[in-house]
């Protein structure tokens, strides 16, 4: 029988997670060298203080046509040969193209919408099968004038979609379960100060206020130079992670850009001139981004996905291969606009990932034998000599000697099925719906909200699909939307 | 008080929570900073109230409840200072209960593990965990009876008795 002590003495255990308090302190003394900024992702930051104050807005509001905000519908293109020289050449022709379109004129508000989501793993353990977590909309308006706020509409309505033929037909063999469904609440942004401070954008380590945004140069010598003094003042990444190339802080600040900070497409151009001098950049082709869109993938090999970025210095922790980390790549049209940022696998099976075999689902919780310990009911089971290590959210992964019986050498997500996917899959995106000037007042229905997919019958393209719950390659026309539970 | 004497005389306490309530040493590092920040930003404001410790430990609950750590989920996360020490011989034994129940409690919802936190941790009376949950205590109270039965622990009889309190 566990008692209410037995739970005070569990919660007391816990104390050990407390961290340092130099590792929190917003400046640390000077010279110390550490100093970390916040996630430049606005939908990390979403919520805080106002939360308790949340309005839950239904969302009855007028939705904005998207039509003039989902500018980047793009023809087919054909891939190139994943080699420098094309990588160059592409990110060449998109600055040209760029440069020659007519630059808007600035509004009030410099107005973004950004969509994010992420695979998981959903369904019975007989029956897992991977879902798109379509997780956030959000809009965020910067300013012109320093005097006014920063402001953010964002609609947490999550959706599930079916990314693949492989999934759909483990979702309808699992007897086409619900899917997880969050009714949409609109979501108020933090409270940010006024005179110039934008909140979120980061340009290497400094902020920027839209002004000086405006003043960025053009030439891609000068920005180049620029980009280098801002990727000097990333912060160094905290002790026990792995160190931060300049290629890496160079193409995080280039991204920080081209992911529709207020600049010129003058700018942005440039930004891509810059990416195209990085020795290692490659372009792997033609792809479909996370909304169905085609464009050209860009990565540098061995820059992981760091996903808030760099620009507060985070990096690999040190325990890790940042070659077995997902890595990073971007998505864009063929004429230079960012269409998506994408964190992929580099295996097909990692350890510390969501990520296992390709041989299919790993069974749920297990019976460990004989001289082994369980951990986690059975979950997992480990021996004398193993390391667990307690990702956070109940997941835990085991490494060491000896590994599970059960779940080989992988991490264990308690109460989740496991499903297997291939080497490349995106595990995580943020895909990029629109930016422009306007001189529209901020309010959710001059926002995004809604976003069209395509929606195919349940079954249809599945017959005789063989690997069950496989992420594979994403193909759009095969996406099931998924809506409320009809339940 | 000055920002930097709050933080020096009542920070650990706060550390300590944030640690127990997200069970995560990079989760908790991550809340308190940017709870640190914005106090920082507010100070003047804040320290005017009456229990200031008490406001930044409902900014620590409000951050971890609005916490988006989605794709990060996704991310190996474990360093060497985490290693869990759980598996060794001596430990094994008389630890595996408590794993057991910390591995439940792991699985429970963020405000209903919140509430345990402040009620078994920090010692809190219902209607101030209302306060910083920034609901009514009967809600409290609700969450409170859901969390514990999903971890099957049994209620002293005194307790049962608060609930004459509404």
């Amino acid at each position: 029988v566990r008692t209410e002590d037995d739970l005070r003495a569990a919660l007391r255990a816990l104390e050990r997670h407390a961290p340092d308090l130099s590792a929190v302190l917003p400046d640390a003394a000077p010279g110390t060298g550490r100093r970390r900024r916040l996630p430049r992702w606005p939908w990390l930051r979403i919520g805080g203080p106002v939360l308790v104050a949340l309005a839950v807005v239904a969302a009855v509001v007028t939705p904005l046509t998207v039509g003039n905000l989902l500018k980047h519908d793009l023809p087919n293109e054909p891939g190139g040969s994943a080699t420098s020289d094309s990588a160059r050449s592409f990110l060449e022709d998109a600055a040209a193209r760029l440069t020659a379109a007519p630059a808007p004129a600035a509004g009030a508000y410099w107005r973004v919408s950004v969509f994010v989501g992420n695979l998981g793993a959903s369904g019975p353990n007989a029956h897992p099968f991977i879902i798109d977590e379509r997780d956030m909309l959000s809009t965020t308006w910067y300013p012109s004038s320093p005097s006014a706020k920063t402001v953010a509409y964002a609609n947490r309505e999550q959706t599930s979609a079916l990314p693949t033929p492989g999934a759909a037909a483990a979702w309808w063999a699992a007897g086409r379960p619900s899917l997880p469904h969050r009714a949409a609440k609109e979501v108020p942004y933090p409270d940010f100060g006024s005179g110039g401070d934008l909140g979120d954008p980061y340009f290497g380590g400094q902020k920027l206020t839209t002004a000086q945004y405006r003043a960025l140069p053009t030439s891609t010598a000068e920005l180049k130079s620029a980009i280098e003094a801002a990727a000097r003042e990333v912060p160094a990444p905290l002790p026990g992670q792995h160190p931060l190339t300049q290629e890496q802080k160079i193409f995080n600040v280039c991204l920080a850009l081209l992911d529709h900070d207020p600049v010129s497409p003058a700018v942005r151009a440039a930004a891509l001139r810059v990416l195209a001098t990085l020795p290692d950049i490659q372009l792997e082709g033609t792809v479909t981004d996370s909304l169905g869109r085609k464009g050209a993938a860009i990565s540098v090999p061995g820059i992981t996905a760091i996903p808030w970025g760099t620009g507060w210095g985070q990096s690999v922790p040190a325990s890790m291969d940042p070659k077995a980390y997902p890595r990073l790549r971007i998505v864009l049209s063929p004429s230079g606009v960012l269409l998506d940022e994408e964190y992929a696998t580099t295996a097909p099976s990692l350890s510390g990932l969501s990520v296992f075999p390709p041989s299919g689902a790993i069974p749920g919780p297990t019976k460990c034998p004989a001289g082994w310990y369980p951990y986690d009911h059975g979950n997992s089971c480990a021996k004398d000599g193993d390391v667990v290590h307690d990702l956070g959210g109940g997941s835990f992964e085991i490494t060491g000697p000896h590994g599970g019986p059960a779940s080989g050498k992988v991490p264990v997500f308690l109460n989740q099925p496991k499903v297997a996917v291939p080497t490349g899959t995106v595990l995580a995106y943020r895909a990029f719906i629109g930016a422009e000037w306007t001189n529209d007042t901020p309010s959710a229905s001059a926002s995004v909200q809604h976003i069209p997919v395509t929606s195919v019958a349940p079954g249809t393209s599945s017959a005789g699909s063989s690997t069950a719950g496989s992420a594979g390659t994403r193909s759009s026309h095969v996406v099931i939307l998924v809506g409320p539970p009809s339940d | 008080m000055r920002f930097e004497e709050f933080a020096a005389a009542r920070m650990p306490a706060v550390l300590r929570f944030a640690g127990v309530l997200t069970g995560d040493r990079g989760l908790a590092e991550d809340v308190v900073q940017e709870v640190l920040i914005r106090a920082h930003k507010r100070w003047s404001q804040i320290s005017e109230l009456d229990r200031p410790e008490l406001y930044v430990r409902k900014m620590v609950v409000n951050e971890y409840l609005s916490w988006r750590r989605r794709s990060w989920r996704l991310i190996p996360g474990g360093t060497a200072q985490d290693v869990d020490d759980r598996l060794t011989p001596d430990h094994a034994l008389g630890h595996a209960e408590r794993d057991a129940l910390l591995a439940e409690l792991g699985k429970l919802p963020r405000r209903q593990r919140a509430v345990l936190v402040l009620r078994y941790y920090e010692g809190l009376p219902d209607s101030e965990i209302a306060e910083v949950l920034g609901c009514a205590p009967g809600t409290i109270r609700g969450y409170a009876s859901r969390a514990l039965a999903a971890l099957r622990v049994e209620l002293a009889p005194h307790v049962v008795s608060e609930e004459s309190s509404k």
